[in-house]
């Protein structure tokens, strides 16, 4: 352990670890660009200069380690290094330095897209120059270079820090981008041909602390300072990233990757950040129905769920008589919710939890590709094979309940027509989700439900931490989370039932003692990790 | 007797007539001064010059909708109106408005109610009554802005009555009787009561502003305080009446102004028997309208410049300042008239 | 504080000469020259500072100048602009696709005018903004910019201000 001292403060140094790094520990303040604690250190931007006692030059805070100094040598005795961070010689090295960032800086920011979460931006207020030396015409250089499917760079505004290089090159270890050209023609580029196409190239622009990278799905869609940041869950794997979802008048318009060390780290795929993409073209306004050749016809709320209890006291069916259909989208509350409608219904929890696997890969994406499937285990509920067991388990069945799924739509398409025959066929099908599926569209009863970023719930992952979403944006009218549908029926059929996702988390708390004294309110950011299962899963 | 009656009858329909004329046309010059003092242009759409202003509110008065408040109490709330304006109106019976005229040899007096020779007695009588129209506006409206400026304007009109009376009493004196034209004749060829007795004048015009609920003096209907005051309740035509009887009480109030103090329809070095009988007594009448409009204009004048008394001042004027020196200058009235001994 | 009545003599309480002095004033406005503006006939012509309705100026090029940076969307205090950004082909990149000032909303304030980078909306003289029709008062571009044509010249500008800006 190194003693430094940081304009009069005493903070000690672990070893390997750069002045910068301390320093941000112990919250002073340096201004860099190239620095991410994920990347390798390169010293590129220059921004972080400082003033270290003995040292002929100022010295980029990023780069410089402190090396323990025998006993005697010790400044005053007690410091192996003494910085100065605030001093007018490395305030002025900084003014200087943002004053040559911004020589050729286009200086757009009414139509850059970084504006308002731009360090050049917020540096400039805080550490450069009022006025500019540079009176003399600006360097142009290529704009709106295409380098990839979502992302395109601006190189007039890229100041060079590498930042994406060195993600390309250390983090997916792809290493399509690389600095070409020399000295004031500087530019980051693709190989000859080459393309930014790997499934976290959005990073980069994350990354980027300027407006050079932008990530074209989001690019012109609307200024972040109208943004309203929630802190959610990707649902798109068993991963479970933490994200922060950016919202504006209701409509989810950005997923960016938030900081979780035992989830994701820095960053989350591509996949992850389209959803915004696939949730445009959804068709979100229904409300509970009557299908009818695939047409809904929709009904008063209290009459439909009314008509549903009717249905399921009139028929009678058995436990053996029904199939179930559960996802793995469904939050714990909503699983929690199922069990008791499940028990009320059919007298025992009956129903299997799909399990949709595909790609993964040793970063992030994981191949199950559902949210909740361990939450499901922690509750007990079955989690069943892969597509094929759809059919296994619809056959001779009288009644299919199908929540958050959409077997007809997913199958492959030579299974499709089988499925869909398949599920014609049962005699009462009900089907839940947030749009209305192909599935739904075989259904009787359609039951919209609020969809992922419409409804708080709390989800497990893989390696069993609880996180929880929030309600990022308003559902449509009449839709809510299946949790609270459940509770609707329940009503209907005249029994007590929680209300609300903190209701329903206590029935969640019964399920998983562990989670003992949390309540629904203090849940952290990062989640709550769960212990292990004991036996093996299935 | 029959002719007489027959030209009683034209008396009352004429004067009647010219009254309500005036009256509408006194609110069209009201509109116009206070635009002309405000460097504005008032009304001129309606009409050449916006002549025809009055008539387009007739219309207006007559077919808007007529509101009675829940709750009023009927019966004085439709009798409020016309009991303000039946006074206003027959007030001009005693309102001698020219020299005779000679027809057939017989004179014929240009006033409705010849002989009575009370005719200030009358006045101060009919013009109390119409408190009353506003007083049952007031207590049977059921708003209590209403209820608050009948209140002022019941204990306005009643001080300043009082100031009224001690502003006619010395000239009663001076011509020796209550016959308004028994004042009239004692200033013709000499000198306009203005003159000697400017202090019943000034007496006089603060009472008779205050009587007529004109500014300075509009307490019960003071805008900023009560909405409208007695009248708020009221709308279309039953409003109008309310209206036109205030405009009515100005043209009396100016006309008595002229007769009691400015000659009456008489002009200096001028004698009307020198245009014979008949267009003698209509030129006098002219002379006589156009001495009243000056002061209706007055009325106006003074309406757009002075602002609003407080309460308190209206009441500290009438009881401290002007009765004491009202009943003082009785007294010197008085005795000036017994220094100078009786009229030969 | 105290305020002291001034002590008046007994010819200033009577206020009389005050009163007459006041009618003086006001019968002297009985000859002034007349300051109303016959309406629909006569038109007041705003003086070039005047802010009236929201305008959008058009470069040389023909185009609308606005680059749709929504600081005006931001800054408008009654919340009366809604604009929506889209990608041109121009050099400068981003343009409003729809643009929309709710005339209803709109109070006047000119803090769009100070807070456009590129001088693309002004407050002019247009002032005659009534309508039967709420909906009819959300002005959209092509409104806005037909009325950036329309606008008289801009003070201290040579050029018209459909032909102005740097």
């Amino acid at each position: 352990m190194a003693l430094i001292l940081v304009d009069g403060k005493e903070i000690a140094v672990k070893q390997g670890e750069t002045v910068l790094q301390a320093c941000m520990r112990e919250g002073i303040e340096i201004p860099y660009f190239c620095y991410h604690p994920s990347l390798s250190i390169v010293g590129q931007c220059r921004m972080c200069l400082v003033k270290v006692e003995g040292a002929p030059k100022l010295l980029t805070a990023c780069t410089t380690t402190v090396p323990e100094l025998p006993r005697e040598k010790k400044l005053d005795g007690r410091y192996d290094m003494k910085v100065s961070v605030a001093c007018d010689e490395a305030r002025e090295a900084q003014r200087g330095i943002m004053e040559f960032l911004l020589a050729n800086h286009p200086l757009d920011c009414p139509v850059c897209d970084q504006a308002g979460e731009c360090r050049l931006q917020e540096y400039s207020y805080d550490y450069g120059a009022p006025r500019s030396e540079f009176v003399f015409e600006k360097l142009h250089a290529p704009k709106r270079v295409v380098l990839g499917p979502h992302i395109i760079y601006d190189a007039e505004r890229c100041i060079k820090c590498t930042r994406c290089v060195r993600f390309c090159q250390e983090i997916t270890k792809t290493s399509e981008l690389s600095l070409v050209e020399r000295g004031a023609d500087t530019i980051v580029g693709t190989f000859e041909g080459g393309s930014l196409d790997n499934p976290y190239s959005v990073c980069t622009a994350d990354l980027c602390p300027v407006g050079a990278l932008t990530y074209r799905e989001f690019r012109f869609r609307e200024r972040v300072w109208f943004l309203q940041a929630h802190n959610s869950v990707c649902p798109e794997c068993s991963r479970n990233c933490s994200v922060r979802v950016d919202s504006y008048k209701g409509e989810v318009l950005r997923i960016v990757p938030r900081y979780n060390p035992s989830v994701n780290g820095y960053y989350m795929c591509d996949h992850g950040r389209l959803i915004t993409e696939r949730m445009r073209g959804l068709e979100t306004r229904e409300l509970p129905s009557l299908i009818r050749d695939g047409k809904p016809s929709p009904m008063n709320e209290k009459d439909f769920y009314a008509r549903l209890v009717a249905l399921f006291s009139e028929k009678k069916y058995r436990p053996g008589d029904v199939a179930v259909i559960l996802s793995g989208r469904m939050s714990l509350e909503e699983m929690a919710a199922y069990k008791r409608l499940s028990k009320e219904l059919f007298g025992a929890v009956i129903g299997d939890v799909l399990l949709r696997s595909g790609e993964s890969d040793d970063l992030l994406v994981r191949d199950e590709k559902r949210p909740n499937l361990e939450g499901a285990r922690k509750l007990g509920l079955p989690v069943s094979g892969k597509d094929e067991a759809v059919s296994s388990l619809i056959g001779g069945k009288k009644a299919l309940l199908i929540i958050r799924e959409d077997p007809v739509g997913e199958a492959p398409q030579e299974e499709r027509e089988r499925l869909d025959t398949a599920i014609g066929s049962v005699e009462t099908v009900v089907v839940m989700d947030d749009h209305l599926t192909a599935t739904a569209a075989r259904a009787h009863y359609f039951v919209p439900l609020a969809g992922w970023f419409e409804m708080e719930g709390t989800t497990v992952n893989f390696k069993g931490q609880l996180q929880k979403t929030t309600r990022c944006v308003a559902p449509p009218e009449g839709r809510k989370p299946f949790h609270d549908v459940t509770a609707e029926f329940l009503k209907a059929a005249g029994k007590e039932a929680p209300s609300g996702f903190r209701e329903w988390f206590e029935e969640v708390k019964k399920e998983i003692p562990v989670l003992g004294l949390v309540k629904a309110g203090e849940i952290p950011l990062k989640g709550i990790p769960l212990p292990e299962r004991k036996e093996k899963h299935g | 007797m029959a002719d007489i009656i027959l030209f009683s009858a034209i008396k009352i329909v004429v004067v009647l007539a010219v009254v309500m004329g005036g009256v509408a046309y006194t609110t069209l010059a009201e509109r116009k001064v206070s635009a002309w003092l405000q460097d504005r242009l008032g009304p001129n759409r309606v009409g050449p010059f916006g002549l025809l202003q009055p008539i387009a509110d007739g219309i207006k008065f007559f077919t808007k909708e007529d509101i009675t408040p829940g709750r009023s109490y009927k019966p004085s709330y439709f009798l409020a109106p016309m009991a303000t304006l039946i006074p206003a109106l027959i007030t001009f019976a005693v309102i001698p408005f020219g020299e005779s005229v000679s027809l057939s040899g017989k004179d014929h007096r240009l006033l409705i109610a010849e002989g009575t020779g009370l005719g200030l007695v009358y006045l101060l009588a009919v013009s109390s009554l119409g408190v009353y129209g506003i007083l049952l506006a007031g207590l049977s409206s059921n708003n209590k802005y209403s209820l608050l400026g009948a209140l002022r304007s019941v204990n306005q009109v009643v001080s300043y009555e009082v100031a009224l009376g001690l502003g006619l009493i010395p000239l009663a004196m001076t011509a020796g009787g209550f016959d308004i034209d028994a004042i009239v004749r004692a200033q013709k060829g000499g000198v306009w009561f203005v003159v000697p007795h400017f202090i019943a004048f000034i007496i006089l015009l603060v009472a008779l502003f205050a009587e007529t609920n004109r500014l300075p003096f509009d307490l019960p209907e003071g805008e900023s305080e009560l909405v409208g005051g007695y009248h708020t309740e009221y709308s279309g035509m039953r409003f109008a009446m309310f209206f036109m009887g205030e405009y009515a009480n100005m043209i009396t109030a100016s006309a008595l102004l002229v007769l009691l103090f400015f000659g009456g329809w008489h002009l200096p070095f001028l004698n009307y028997g020198w245009f014979g009988p008949v267009l003698g007594g209509i030129l006098s009448a002219i002379v006589f309208a156009c001495k009243t409009a000056f002061f209706v204009f007055f009325f106006i004048w003074v309406r757009w410049t002075l602002p609003r008394f407080r309460y308190d001042q209206v009441m500290h004027m009438m009881w401290i300042r002007i009765l004491p020196l009202g009943l003082a200058y009785i007294l010197v009235t008085a005795l000036f008239l017994y220094l100078r001994g009786p009229i030969k | 504080m105290i305020c002291r009545r001034p002590v008046l003599t007994i010819w200033e309480k009577l206020y009389l000469p005050s009163i007459a002095q006041g009618l003086m004033v006001t019968v002297r406005h009985l000859f002034r020259k007349r300051v109303t503006v016959q309406y629909p006939e006569e038109r007041w012509i705003p003086p070039s500072y005047f802010r009236g309705a929201p305008i959008l100026l058009t470069g040389l090029d023909g185009q609308e100048k606005c680059t749709s940076c929504k600081l005006c969307q931001f800054i408008c205090p009654p919340k009366a602009i809604t604009i929506k950004g889209a990608e041109t082909e121009d050099h400068k990149e981003k343009y409003p696709e729809e643009f929309f000032i709710d005339m209803g909303l709109c109070i006047f304030c000119g803090y769009c005018q100070e807070v456009c980078p590129v001088e693309a909306i002004w407050l002019k003289h247009q002032y005659e903004l009534a309508d039967y029709d709420r909906t009819a008062l959300i002005f959209d571009k092509k409104k806005l910019l037909e009325m950036g044509r329309m606008a008289p010249y801009l003070k201290g500008r040579e050029k018209p201000v459909q032909g102005g800006g740097e």
